[in-house]
């Protein structure tokens, strides 16, 4: 059974390029939230691998989704990584603090991405 | 509540008030006080002139007195001597011894004597009519006797002469009724007068005692009007002064037209001028807080709108370029993806610039050794140089010239000029990166190129946004904003960036900064007297991350010193509020310490962000400031400080307080 990965995004374009770097890979099957609530009722749902989390939805900010995901014992333990168009250090370190694994600044490399997801699905961030 | 509740008393006091006491409240201070001396000196004034008429009257009746009484003593006087010489005369008649003559002798030698002293005191007491008819009684009975006794001497005997003594005594007679007449008035007068003296010094008795009861009472009333009045209303202006002091509004100004009155009026508008002072403050604040919360929100808005989609437009590209495509598609997306990395970075730069202007810039400023920082420049961009057969020179080689920056902005600042000196160069030219130290405490890092050169207009201009000089010409690509964000960030780091230009020979970019001295080179007396600071106290000890929030650079000196002299801790500072919150989320040191006063936020201030923000509320923070009073240490330590230091700091309790730290921290945390 290959892992999932939870991608909670609002934008259907950025949704669907990294759905096809995901197929690319072959290595997870994405699952893919549009809002931040069913975001976090995926995440318990589903209990992925690794969540990737837009830091603007609709309904909420990155660093309250990741407040939630967090407060619920499921889905504390799972990495989050944070895919932000908004690059100040300050964001990035009030997640980074907030609990995030990892910090992936929009717009990103793909070859940097893939290395990302391959570090994460072999147990463990990449080096 | 309070406040409206004391203008609504005021007015219906003031109404209250009858027309004397608005009278009053008009009158001048210097009136007041003429009127409260006049006071007593009008009671004093009224006493003195009836006691003084009073004295008057009584003066002249004892002068009436005095002359009733030499009136009547003179008179008794006259019909004393009289009766005298009746006497001797009737003995010398009985006996016809002259033995027997000696009163009628005696009292005719005197009676002239008499007689004018009645005459004077008649004159005086302005009986002189009626006293001349007692003189000439007395005259006659004084002749009757003289002829008795030359009859006596003759040998008359007593018993023939008895008709002629008859008559003598009916002449006697008639002097004792003119006597007793004239005296009658005078006595009377004399009587009258003693009492009316009697009545007069009573008179003045009382007048005297009321005059003195009038005038202390018109003294102590004067004095309470004056001192109660007016020092119930000083302590109110005081009063108002003080709530002035404390910025609190003002109550209604009492009517009223004298100087007391001026002043609480004028109390009265500063208070309002302070308090519409105070609420455009206010509102300038809140304007410029909310202000500044949007143009962040709009920065990160701006970044994460733009990047969104241009995440999707070079992933796709990317994705495409993997493809299989013909040479003409393959160059196609090349040329996409070219594009939107330029749209890239433009958008970093302008964002960049946007933080720089709102203050929202986050810098970690640190020792910064420019060899390395400037290696690294040159071996990133030879590359790009060579394109265009442009050769760069890399001459930095102190290794003592170590600056005062954030590494990452430094680097970005000097690939910039680098890049710039290489688009702009003539093919074959070259770039030489220098540096060297100033006579301050400066560091100068240049870079020259033997471009066509810039004209002191073209000077001015290039710093400004999209001012791209012969970028036309020389078909350059660039963000254009690449200059004045490199400007931008050097002042950031408190350095300046300029530009010299001689056209035909080429441009010289300078970045100053401050100079960060070498322990190696130059051991800090500092370090060397704190105690055992060596490596050999801690050996092998953990690492201890330290963040250091302060704005004074002498203060960063010594703890840098200090930390670097220990060797088990990494410092960190920042040289503001904004800066220090930055980096304590982005490092999460083991210890902060934080200085009370920084440019931008206070201490306070600093402190409570750092205890609500989760990931740096388990961080100990040590206050550091030369404000040491006990009040400000209970409300710091109340508000999560772990500790406090005073300024100068002690090294030893710095040293013992690091120590704390590193045993207290659960092992493996940190590097």
């Amino acid at each position: 059974v290959s892992p999932v990965v939870l991608y909670i995004e609002d934008d259907p374009d950025n949704v669907r390029l990294v759905e096809r770097l995901l197929r690319r890979l072959g290595r997870a099957e994405l699952r893919t939230a549009a809002t931040g609530a069913e975001g976090v009722r995926a995440a318990a749902a589903a209990r992925p691998a690794l969540i990737l989390l837009d830091n603007r939805l609709p309904d909420a900010t990155g660093s309250e989704v990741l407040g939630q995901l967090t407060a619920d014992p499921a889905t504390a333990a799972i990495p989050v990584v944070v895919v932000s168009g908004d690059s100040g250090a300050r964001a990035a370190a009030s997640l980074r603090a907030a609990g995030a694994a990892g910090f992936l600044a929009k717009p990103f490399d793909i070859r940097e991405f893939e290395a990302m997801i391959r570090g994460y699905l072999s147990d463990g961030p990449p080096a | 509540m309070e406040s409206s509740a004391t203008a609504a008393a005021l007015p219906s006091e003031g109404r209250r008030r009858r027309p004397v006491g608005r009278w009053w409240l008009r009158l001048p201070v210097r009136a007041k006080g003429i009127v409260v001396v006049a006071l007593p000196l009008a009671a004093l004034l009224i006493v003195t002139t009836a006691s003084l008429i009073l004295q008057h009257t009584e003066q002249g009746q004892r002068t009436m007195t005095h002359a009733a009484t030499g009136l009547n003593t003179t008179a008794s006087q006259v019909l004393l001597d009289a009766v005298n010489a009746e006497t001797g005369v009737r003995g010398y008649i009985a006996t016809a011894n002259p033995a027997f003559l000696t009163p009628y002798l005696q009292a005719l030698a005197r009676t002239g004597t008499d007689r004018r002293a009645l005459s004077t005191a008649a004159a005086r007491a302005g009986v002189a009519r009626p006293a001349r008819q007692v003189i000439a009684s007395s005259v006659t009975v004084m002749a009757d006797l003289a002829q008795l006794r030359a009859l006596v001497a003759s040998g008359e005997t007593a018993a023939r002469l008895a008709p002629r003594m008859l008559q003598g005594k009916s002449a006697t007679d008639v002097l004792r009724q003119r006597v007793a007449s004239l005296t009658r008035g005078p006595m009377r007068l004399l009587s009258e007068g003693r009492s009316s003296i009697n009545g007069l010094e009573t008179d003045i008795d009382r007048v005297s005692i009321g005059g003195l009861i009038l005038g202390l009472l018109a003294g102590v009333a004067g004095s309470a009007l004056f001192t109660t009045g007016l020092t119930r209303r000083i302590a109110v202006s005081s009063a108002s002064a003080s709530q002035l002091g404390e910025g609190r509004p003002l109550p209604p100004v009492p009517p009223g037209g004298d100087e007391l009155s001026r002043l609480d009026a004028a109390l009265a508008q500063a208070g309002q001028l302070l308090a519409s002072r105070a609420a455009e403050l206010v509102t300038a604040r809140d304007q410029a807080v909310r202000a500044n919360q949007a143009k962040d929100a709009f920065l990160s808005n701006t970044s994460h709108e733009l990047r969104t989609p241009l995440n999707s437009i070079l992933g796709f590209t990317q994705l495409l370029q993997l493809s299989e495509l013909g040479a003409e598609d393959q160059d196609s997306v090349e040329r996409i993806l070219g594009a939107g990395r330029h749209l890239l970075a433009l958008i970093n730069e302008l964002i960049d610039v946007a933080r720089i202007e709102s203050g929202e810039l986050s810098l970690s400023l640190e020792p910064v050794p420019l060899v390395p920082l400037a290696d690294e420049a040159a071996q990133l961009l030879r590359p790009l140089a060579a394109e265009r057969t442009v050769r760069i020179i890399q001459s930095c080689a102190s290794p003592a010239l170590v600056v005062r920056a954030d590494r990452q902005r430094l680097s970005q600042v000097l690939v910039n000029l680098i890049s710039n000196a290489i688009k702009y160069n003539l093919r074959g030219g070259t770039i030489t990166i220098s540096c060297h130290a100033t006579a301050g405490s400066q560091v100068r890092l240049a870079v020259a190129d033997t471009g066509p050169g810039l004209t002191a207009d073209e000077l001015e201009r290039i710093f400004l946004p999209f001012e791209r000089l012969g970028a036309e010409r020389h078909g350059t690509e660039g963000t254009g904003i690449g200059l004045p964000l490199a400007r931008g960030l050097a002042e950031a780091m408190g350095g300046r960036l300029t530009a010299e230009s001689t056209p035909g020979k080429g441009s010289v970019f300078t970045v100053s900064l401050p100079r960060e001295e070498d322990a190696d080179l130059r051991p800090p007396a500092a370090a060397a007297a704190a105690p055992a600071p060596a490596a050999a106290r801690h050996p092998g000890a953990p690492r201890l991350s330290v963040l250091y929030i302060e704005d004074n650079p002498a203060s960063v000196e010594v703890v840098t010193r200090y930390l670097r002299g220990r060797g088990d801790a990494r410092l960190r500072t920042a040289s503001s509020g904004q800066a220090g919150l930055a980096a304590a989320v982005r490092e999460v040191p083991d210890i902060i310490l934080l200085d009370l006063h920084l440019g931008d936020l206070r201490g306070e201030e600093v402190l409570r962000e750092l205890r609500t923000e989760p990931a740096t509320a388990a961080v100990p923070v040590i206050i550091l400031s030369a404000e040491a009073s006990s009040g400000m240490i209970r409300r710091l330590i109340a508000a999560g400080a772990a500790g406090y230091l005073t300024k100068p700091v002690q090294l030893a309790e710095l040293g013992a307080l690091l120590d704390e730290t590193a045993a207290a921290r659960p092992p493996g945390a940190g590097q």
